[in-house]
């Protein structure tokens, strides 16, 4: 992770956690850890489901993102390509409207765009580290993190067209900050495919991704890893 | 039986008078090493403060510690690192010790920054232009479009044109220096680990600072194998400094001590007597300590190198009653011997005293010391010699035996050259002298580089800058000052910061144009409360609410979605000052960049420091626009007080031998007896200045300062000369007095010219030469001046 130099990205941990005080944290959020709960029991089903994600070799998915704001009159819509892989690693490549990439992995949160590039410490910011986790935790199948920052709700949906049975996985924060931050998180997909991630904000805000062309078998070469998980620009 | 006794009292008061001397100087010793006593304390006062300060700053006391490991993967440094500052961290000489920028406290930031979001708009005309502010949507849009968005877009409805993160943003790059961070540990070029740390006391404090330096290295060789430590900071080099000053007093004392008895040895073969001779040496060394001491409070590395050297000047003293008294003595005793060379003595004492008073009237405290220092030594020498010493003498005693050899062999040399034909060589050496002295003196070239007071070890000065580079380090002797002054200290620094505004806009320009690297000013965390009215001034201009309004909506925000910024502006807390961060995580660093001087009325320095400085001339000119601001470079600063500090030298030298000179004549009251006296002297520098400078050496302060020993010793030699010049056997004891005292001289000051320090070897070949050419010179002097009263 690199910050502060002059011809590198800059670190924002402050800019996070001196923020985070704004955001409507309790007092003292920015400067704690958060506080996490006892895990809940999940459902034979959910951890089946769950264990299906974990032992994905890896994935790559088309996605489009619709950010939906009280601020705004029309949402923000980005579009572009996602990879996974193992171990937490997890990139966004977006295309449209302007070239963008976020990349998280184990110890920072990194991303570019034309205004320049950003780097922000997970380490530095356990604050952020719970926001971050609650995605990649996700597509990891880490059943344990997950039981402890959500209670998770499974339920079955009707089949495609396909005939293919469809699931829902329904997502509550249990765990200050997010619980002042987000409201639910509801997530459909067929079995180890997402179709849909539906992120509800306190106060009405919404972000809605569909995914497309979703390769839930995706092994990625040393090249690839190299290639696919950096920022434009880096070596 | 009463010139018995009275004898005895006298010796018993000598050394009771030695004793308390050396009392003195045992319990108040405080040697310096300090090099801003070498700095200028007038003209251009204020700016030299204010570099004396900085010398003292937490900028120069902090040292930067790099940590390596073996490979590419830093993890195994930045460990290291964390040992090395768990093992130094309760060390009693760090004030603080940092291996990254530490927790943030956000809320304290928050607390102060927030609520005066309205008073950080900087450039409020184009901010707020319409183009201005359709820019700022674009930017909230761009950042709410980020993973960030959900964090920016709480704060926006209360300040959509980011105010307060971009403070935040500024905030962060002054607190991390430039440094990355890694896991929360400063890492440089990716491989090193950093460890910051400040001492307690100035890094010129030598006794202070070789604990730590030890306990530094100590804790380096702890690490591990394959890990390397370097280190740069100023206390290495001022104690690396101090130790070569300490080792070159220390052999230069020794040795000239150790030559000088084997000399007396050979020439007096007796140890009463060549412990004797040593003793005036002894009460002027210890006299102008004490003198010092007293009126300074301590005594510079310098000075005490230099009053090393007075041992060629008091030494010759002792030699010259010795030489008299065991030679051609009176009847009546050693005293008597004595008061026959009176006036000889005190005339020789005086008119080097003389050339030293002078330099008393400088503006370096420094050489006023070294004044002080060499006229007390020299004037206790002389009393010593002319009513202690005597005391002491045995009532008869018989010359060694290379002593009478040495005398008789002069003294055919002197009845050769008073024979007819010799003229022709006797003038021979003075012409020889002239003709160096017109051709050299001509091509003198000066050199007023600071860096001849110091020497510095190449590899550690490397080492330095490699960890300097790492750590992108400000300059610590380049800076900009922005200085203001007021009835009270709140005015005073409001004129200051105002000024600082301006600086901060100058370097920005100069940044952009690749004058210069980088800075760091104040005005990441405070600006003038002048400006930041301006911009809640602004914010509150009628027409804006509407403006920003439509220019947000024409981005696709809603309308009304920003009442928030101008809901809360005249509530809030007044323009944020420099005393707010006191309490703050932020109040550290700012201090560094305050300095309050002395003056008439309160004044307050603000400092901007820089890095990569590559047109210092460009940076002056943008810096007009800035006015109350100044631009100091250090290096050239202090060339450019030395060239003037060693003109003003010179002329004072040139004053003191104007007084050197009506002394001799007032004594002698023939001119040609006088010149005889005086001009070899005179020759005998100006020949020695023609030399070095035909060989292509640089003339400096010191060369100046060493020129007043040679002319010092060399008006000796020839007064000694003068006041036996009716005496034969009289005048051949002198002579052997001047040769024995010029060997000594030359011996004392041939070792300071192998000094490790420039300054120390520019004196010590300036007078080795000078004296030995006034050796040559002055008994010639004399003889063709006895042929031309003839």
């Amino acid at each position: 992770m690199t910050c502060f130099s002059a011809s590198s990205p800059k670190c924002s941990a402050w800019l996070l956690v001196a923020m985070v005080g704004l955001a409507g944290a309790p007092a003292g959020a920015s400067a704690q850890a958060p506080v996490t709960a006892a895990p809940v029991s999940t459902t034979p089903e959910l951890e089946q489901l769950l264990a299906r994600f974990a032992a994905m070799s890896g994935l790559s998915a088309k996605f489009r993102e619709e950010k939906r704001m009280a601020l705004l009159a029309a949402p923000l819509v980005n579009e572009g390509m996602l990879y996974f892989a193992p171990k937490g690693r997890l990139v966004r490549h977006i295309t449209a409207p302007a070239p963008a990439t976020v990349l998280i992995d184990e110890g920072s949160l990194r991303f570019a765009d034309a205004g320049g590039s950003e780097t922000l410490s997970l380490t530095q910011s356990p604050v952020l580290r719970l926001f971050v986790d609650s995605f990649v935790k996700i597509f990891a199948g880490d059943r344990v993190a997950l039981e402890r920052m959500y209670t998770m709700e499974l339920q079955a949906l009707p089949a495609g067209a396909d005939g293919v049975a469809r699931w829902s996985l329904r997502l509550r924060p249990r765990v200050a900050p997010m619980t002042q931050i987000i409201e639910r998180l509801e997530i459909v997909g067929h079995e180890v495919a997402l179709e849909s991630m539906r992120v509800v904000e306190v106060g009405g805000d919404e972000t809605i991704t569909t995914f497309s062309e979703v390769d839930t078998g995706r092994r990625f070469t040393a090249e690839e890893l190299t290639a696919l998980f950096r920022l434009p620009g880096q070596r | 039986m009463a010139v018995a006794t009275g004898r005895v009292a006298r010796a018993l008061l000598g050394w009771l008078l030695l004793v308390g001397l050396a009392a003195l100087c045992w319990s108040r010793m405080a040697v310096t090493t300090d090099i801003t006593h070498f700095m200028a304390d007038e003209s251009d006062a204020r700016l030299a403060g204010i570099s004396r300060q900085l010398a003292q700053s937490e900028l120069t006391r902090t040292i930067v510690l790099s940590v390596q490991a073996e490979g590419d993967d830093p993890a195994p440094a930045l460990a290291a690192a964390r040992r090395l500052g768990e093992a130094l961290a309760g060390h009693p000489e760090v004030a603080w010790l940092r291996t990254g920028p530490g927790p943030i406290d956000g809320e304290a930031i928050h607390a102060v920054y927030f609520p005066r979001r309205h008073h950080l708009l900087d450039d409020p005309k184009d901010r707020l232009s319409d183009a201005g502010l359709r820019a700022a949507a674009v930017a909230l849009k761009q950042e709410l479009g980020r993973p960030t968005g959900a964090i920016v877009k709480r704060v926006a409805p209360a300040d959509p044109l980011l105010l307060y993160p971009q403070q935040l943003r500024r905030l962060e790059a002054a607190r991390a220096g430039g440094l990355e961070v890694v896991d929360g540990q400063f890492l440089g070029d990716g491989r090193h680990a950093l460890v910051l740390l400040a001492t307690r006391r100035s890094p010129f404090d030598a006794a202070a600072q070789a604990p730590l330096q030890a306990a530094i290295k100590t804790a380096g060789s702890a690490l591990g194998e394959g890990v390397t430590l370097e280190q740069s900071g100023v206390a290495r080099f001022a104690l690396a400094a101090e130790h070569s000053m300490r080792a070159d007093i220390s052999r230069i004392s020794t040795v000239s001590l150790v030559g000088l008895v084997l000399l007396f040895a050979l020439m007096f073969a007796s140890p009463r007597l060549i412990a004797l001779a040593l003793l005036p040496l002894l009460a002027g060394v210890l006299a102008a300590l004490a003198a010092c001491l007293l009126l300074f409070g301590t005594v510079h590395g310098l000075t005490l190198a230099f009053g090393a050297t007075l041992i060629g000047v008091c030494i010759d003293y002792s030699v010259h009653l010795f030489n008299h008294y065991l030679l051609a003595p009176a009847p009546g005793g050693p005293e008597a011997s004595a008061r026959r060379m009176s006036a000889g003595l005190w005339l020789g004492g005086l008119t080097t005293i003389a050339g030293f008073a002078g330099l008393a009237w400088t503006s370096f405290p420094g050489l006023r010391e070294v004044a002080v220092f060499a006229s007390v030594g020299v004037l206790t020498a002389v009393v010593a010699t002319r009513y202690w010493l005597p005391s002491m003498l045995p009532m008869r005693a018989r010359p060694g035996r290379l002593a009478v050899l040495a005398a008789a062999g002069l003294g055919r040399v002197v009845v050769r050259l008073r024979g007819g034909r010799a003229r022709g060589s006797l003038l021979a050496l003075p012409i020889a002298a002239v003709i160096a002295a017109a051709i050299g003196v001509p091509r003198i070239s000066f050199s007023d580089d600071i860096k001849l007071l110091t020497s510095t070890d190449p590899e550690m000065l490397a080492e330095d800058e490699r960890v300097r580079g790492r750590v992108a380090r400000m300059d610590s002797g380049r800076f900009v000052v922005a200085i203001g002054s007021g009835p009270d200290l709140a005015a005073a620094e409001e004129a200051a910061l105002v000024s600082n505004d301006a600086v901060f806009a100058a370097l920005t320009a100069a940044r952009s144009a690749g004058e210069l690297a980088e800075f760091r000013s104040l005005h990441s965390f405070v600006r003038s409360a002048a400006a930041q009215r301006a911009s809640l001034a602004a914010l509150q201009e009628p027409g804006l609410p509407a403006r920003l309004d439509a220019a947000f909506v024409a981005e696709g925000f809603r309308a009304g979605s920003f009442a928030g910024l101008f809901a809360d502006m005249s509530s809030g807390p007044g323009p944020l000052r420099p005393a707010d961060l006191a309490g703050t995580p932020l109040g550290e660093l700012v201090r560094s960049f305050r300095v309050e001087l002395a003056g008439d009325q309160p004044t307050v320095a603000v400092l901007s420091l820089l890095r990569g400085v590559s047109d210092g001339a460009a940076l002056r000119g943008r810096l007009a626009a800035a006015p109350g601001s100044h631009y100091f470079d250090q290096a050239e600063a202090m060339a450019t007080a030395y060239a003037g500090y060693r003109a003003r030298t010179l002329e004072l030298v040139l004053f003191g031998l104007v007084g050197v000179f009506a002394l001799v004549l007032l004594r002698y009251r023939r001119l040609g007896v006088a010149l005889a006296a005086f001009a070899p002297a005179v020759l005998a520098a100006g020949a020695t200045l023609g030399v070095l400078a035909m060989c292509g050496v640089g003339i400096g302060l010191l060369h100046v300062v060493a020129l007043l020993l040679v002319l010092s010793m060399g008006v000796d030699y020839g007064v000694f000369l003068a006041e036996s010049r009716g005496d034969p056997e009289g005048f051949t004891a002198t002579l052997l007095s001047v040769v024995i005292a010029c060997l000594s001289t030359v011996l004392a000051f041939g070792l300071l010219a192998m000094s490790a320090s420039p300054a120390l070897r520019a004196i010590g070949v300036t007078v080795g030469l000078g004296v030995l050419l006034s050796l040559v010179l002055a008994p010639v002097a004399m003889l063709l001046g006895e042929r031309g009263e003839r």
